[in-house]
Parts: C-alpha cells; structure tokens; sequence
C-alpha cells in the first residue's frame, strides 16, 4: 500500500547569535518515516528532542532546513497557494487548551472560521452543532454559543479536536494533547481521538513523552533522542524487549507502582 | 498521634457566584519521618489542604474550621509572628512551579545563604555560604554551578535548588505539591530517587501532592484520595495498589494506560465533579459510581476506619441510623 505520508530525510536547523558569533543548533536531524491510512504513529522523546520541531514540519509551519516531506506521493511547500491545501489534509492539536483559544471567542466562532476559510458555504451552525455531537459536547446547543474561556480544559481539547475536524483532514497530528489534563479527562481525550480516527479512517500521529499513552494510542512508535530517532517500529515489540539504551532509560524512569512491591 | 494531624479541615472560597467549602471536613495524619501522598482531581482540594497547612491560604480563600496539630501544637491558634517560627525552620513548601520562582538576578548559592541567615540566629555570612554549598551538593548540583544564575540552569537543576532550599533548615515536614509535574520523566526520575535518599538519611517527612498516581503508589508509604473537597479513602500504598476500596479510587488507577497487561479499552471515570457551590446531599461521587444505590444520592457516607485504613462509602458499612432512615423511606 502506497503510504499516505513520507517524510524523507528531513532536518532543521535554528540558528541564533549575532552574524559574528552564529550558532548552529540542530534541532531535527536526518528523520525518515512514512504513515499510511489509518495508522497510528507515536512520537516519543523528552523536552528538546525535537519532537515538536518534527510535528511543526508535518502541518507546514516550519520549513525543513534539508529533506521533504511528501504527502501522497507530492512535496509539500510553503507557498501560500500550497499551505492551505496541505492544511486541508493535515491538522493539528496543540497541547496546551488553555491558550489556544481566544477567550473572548464564542464557540461557534472558534470552530466556524476554519470552515469558513476553506470554502464552506452551506449552513455553518448546523455544521458546528453536528461537530460538537461527534466529540461529546451534548447537547450541543448548550456549547455553542459559549465563550471559550466558560469551558473546562477537557472540554477545550475537544473543541480544538472539533476545530481540527471540521475541514475533513486525512491526517491528525496531536501534541501531548492530553499532558495539562486529569488523567480521567486524559484517557476520555484519548477515547475520542480513537473512535473518530476508526469513524474517519484518520491517520494519527501521537506525540508524547509518556510510553503509557503511546502505547495505548499507536501501531508503530518511533523513539527520538537529540534530533535523531534512535529506535523504531511495532509499539508492542519496542516496549516490551527495547534495543537502545535510552528506550530502556525512558522504560525505567516511567513511574510503575508494582516496581517498589517487587523489591 | 503522629507529627501531624489534620482533623475536620474546612476551607472556604468566595466565588462571584456564591460561596464553596473546597475543603470540607478533611482528616489524615502524617507520621515522623514518613512519606503521604494527597491525591486527586484537579479541583479536588488537594492544594487548599497544603496551604492550609502551610499557612498560605490567602482570600479569597479563608479558613473556617478543623484543626491542624503539629508535634502537639495547634497551629491554627498560632498568631502569624508565632507561626513565622514554624516556616522553613519546621516545616517548609516545594510549589510545583517554584523554580519559575527563583531571584533571576543572585547567585543561587547567595540564595540559599540568604534563607540560611534570615532564620537561624548567630551564623555568620561565611558559614551560611558554606552551608549553601554544602545542601546544593546534597541534592547533586555540580560544584562547578554553585554561583550560577537560575537563568543559566535547566528547569530539574532548578527545581533541585529549590528542594536544597526546603531542607536548608533541617525541617520536619516537607510539603512537596508537584514537584516534579513540569519536568521530563527520566529528571523526574533522578529528583524523586534524590528525595527518597535524602529522606531516608535525615529522617523528615513529606507530604507528597501529585495527580500522578502510579508515582504516587512508587514512592509513598500512605496515600489519601481526596475527592470534591472530602477524603475519599486512605491507606497503605498496597492495600490501594492491591485492594481499592473506593469506586472513585479504582476508577483512578485504571485511568492509567499501562506499559505491561493487556492492551484493553480503558473507560475511566465518565462525568465530572459536582458543582461545589451547592454539593450534593448525599455522597459526592453517586453521580459517577457505576455501585450507586438509591441511598447514596440521599445520605452521607459514614466514614469507615479499620485495620485497611480509611473510607468514604456505603459499601463498606452503613451508620445504623442512616441505614434505618433508608429501609425506613423506602418502606413508605
């Protein structure tokens, strides 16, 4: 099967400094994947491994240094005409709810722009309604003439997934989605973003930094460390018998309440 | 009695729309040189207890009722000057986002010093710097970072200033309220490890706040499950690990996707906490308990205490007079 996304060899770079004294910081180096229909990929890595430098490349916010990235077989650009139609396949989730809205934006709004800027013409409320049902807003009546900041966090993340949905995309990327969430409002999160992805036939790529949710979100993982995947491939396999010694250091600082009873 | 007891805690916010108990009659005791563990969902009142405790409630939050006893003090009757006695010396804070809160412009050691001088009588400025750099070492900042600005530090090694400065004075009671939540795993891992070694070896005990339950029941001795401002259940991190006795807490350790098992749909807890500004009449977590009984929204659960610890639940155990005031209705 052809696979949905390719991303070949790509990398980047930030440079900071004075045109004197440049330094060079390698934030994603030499990163190859593929994602194909209704796959699962799990990013997973610390703070600075270039997880989210890699997810800001995928939806096209941040051009790659060297490399591409291309979806259904074509290279996606920055052009202005490209961005939007590569916006209309990849979507993202940001991790944090609390400031990815405007507050003073009613609900309505909020998931009715996207929709408005690609195009769509029919009835924008009936189509913002049948959103908010789909991620678990009900009734939806009662949301959608809410502010943004009268919603609970949980509630937030499902409005951006609504947002993100709106326009139909093929692939969902997601952000440590759920890391400011309870973990009961988490695991709701993470419910959600299963159900539609098997509704939608999405493609879904999951970054985070705990192994816990990989594992219960995805087919395939890919272990970042420094800029550099260091290993890959089945989750379940990766988990349970890791080849790098870093996938073995993260396995190990993971909190695992039988470790102490084991002693 | 252990090193300190809380009973019938009561704390009270003003909302714009009414007033709420976000703590709400709350018991637990922390024995020496012991690690408990508070937790809960956000809201829960787990935060408001340690401020309680720690004389930080400010308004619009005020505290209206229950005792807190310290080695055989009651600390509410204390004034603020006698208290100032108490802070850092005998019982001193970790905040989750401390190491935001450090001075951007002294030297971490001059820090440490300046706390070191501000409460212990006779130590002259060397001494202190000395004893600075004597706790940085303790919590494993390289000798070569003594005189770094925060700025120059990451958020761990930060973090581990800010825990160097919790001990500086020898304190009793550690009151940890997420220490380690802003951090990645493998540095929570090292700090956590830290602070277990330093507890053994100087013997104080914590109060440990985290929402991270499967940390929790890693490194605590005792847990308590708070639960819309009320104690849910405590016991041994064991007994919790192994026998959960309360709905809500069972159905907080299987919010957690695990990494060994089977790989199953976890539900969760469907529905949200209740609006604390008018609480229900009964038990807090009815609307959410998969064993709810027709009792259970009317009256209150007595409050269990046996040989397993502590817990909140009509399952376990009916009060002989609400148990006849059910049969009683529903006879009618």
């Amino acid at each position: 099967m052809k696979p949905l996304l390719q991303v070949n060899h790509v990398s980047k770079a930030f440079e900071s400094g004075s045109f004197l004294k440049k330094t060079r910081h390698n934030a994603v180096k030499d990163v190859s994947f593929t994602l194909h229909k209704g796959e699962v990929l799990a990013i997973v890595g610390e703070s600075g491994c270039g997880k989210s430098t890699l997810a800001r490349m995928i939806v096209n916010l941040v051009d790659p240094t060297s490399g591409e990235i291309l979806l259904d077989g074509r290279a996606i650009s920055r052009k202005p005409r490209d961005r939007k139609a590569v916006a209309k396949e990849i979507q993202m989730i940001f991790q944090d709810p609390f400031e990815t809205m405007n507050p003073n934006h009613r609900i309505l709004d909020v998931i009715g722009r996207p929709l408005q800027l690609h195009g769509e013409r029919e009835d924008i409320r009936k189509r913002v309604l049948e959103l908010l049902q789909k991620v678990g807003l009900a009734p939806a009546e009662d949301y959608i003439d809410k502010y943004a900041s009268q919603l609970s966090g949980g509630q937030k993340q499902r409005v951006m997934i609504a947002r993100a949905l709106g326009i139909n995309p093929r692939v969902l990327v997601a952000d440590e989605p759920t890391s400011m969430l309870d973990v009961s409002i988490g695991i709701d999160i993470m419910n959600l973003m299963l159900d539609l992805k098997n509704d939608y036939e999405l493609s879904l790529i999951w970054i985070t930094h705990n192994l816990g949710s990989a594992r219960y979100m995805s087919d395939n993982i890919l272990i970042m460390y420094g800029g550099q995947v260091v290993e890959r491939g089945d989750t379940e396999q990766i988990i349970a018998n890791p080849q790098h010694a870093y996938t073995q250091t993260l396995l190990d600082a993971s909190p695992n309440p039988w470790r102490r009873r084991e002693e | 009695m252990g090193l300190l007891d809380v009973i019938d805690l009561q704390v009270e916010y003003a909302a714009p729309n009414g007033m709420f108990k976000a703590v709400d009659g709350v018991s637990f005791s922390i024995e020496r040189g012991e690690i408990f563990g508070l937790a809960g969902e956000s809201g829960c009142g787990k935060s408001t207890t340690a401020y309680a405790i720690s004389r930080l409630l400010r308004p619009p939050a005020r505290l209206v009722g229950g005792r807190i006893v310290f080695d055989g003090k009651e600390l509410t009757k204390l004034q603020e000057h006698e208290f100032q006695s108490y802070r850092w010396s005998r019982i001193s804070v970790v905040l989750q986002s401390a190491m935001n809160n450090l001075n951007p412009v002294m030297r971490i050691s001059s820090q440490l010093a300046d706390v070191i001088l501000a409460h212990e009588r006779g130590i002259t400025a060397r001494g202190a710097q000395s004893r600075a750099e004597q706790l940085l070492a303790l919590v494993e900042i390289p000798a070569a970072k003594l005189s770094s600005y925060p700025h120059e530090l990451s958020g761990g090694m930060r973090q581990r200033v800010v825990i160097a400065m919790a001990m500086a004075l020898r304190p009793e009671l550690i009151i940890m309220d997420e220490p380690t939540t802003a951090l990645d795993v493998v540095t929570q891992k090292g700090i956590v490890n830290r602070i277990i070694e330093l507890q053994k070896e100087l013997g104080f005990s914590i109060l440990f706040i985290t929402h991270d339950l499967p940390l929790m029941l890693e490194i605590c001795d005792r847990i308590g499950i708070m639960y819309a401002g009320r104690m849910a259940e405590v016991a041994s991190a064991e007994q919790l690990l192994y026998g959960a006795r309360h709905p809500y807490t069972q159905g907080l350790l299987r919010s957690f996707p695990s990494l060994t098992g089977p790989r199953v749909r976890i539900d969760g807890i469907p529905g949200s906490p209740p609006n604390l500004i008018m609480p229900p009449a009964g038990c807090r977590f009815e609307s959410r308990c998969q064993h709810a009984a027709d009792a259970c929204s009317r009256i209150e659960p007595s409050i269990i205490n046996d040989d397993k610890g502590m817990v909140a639940c009509h399952l376990y155990g009916f009060r002989e007079d609400s148990y006849e005031a059910v049969t009683a209705s529903q006879s009618r």
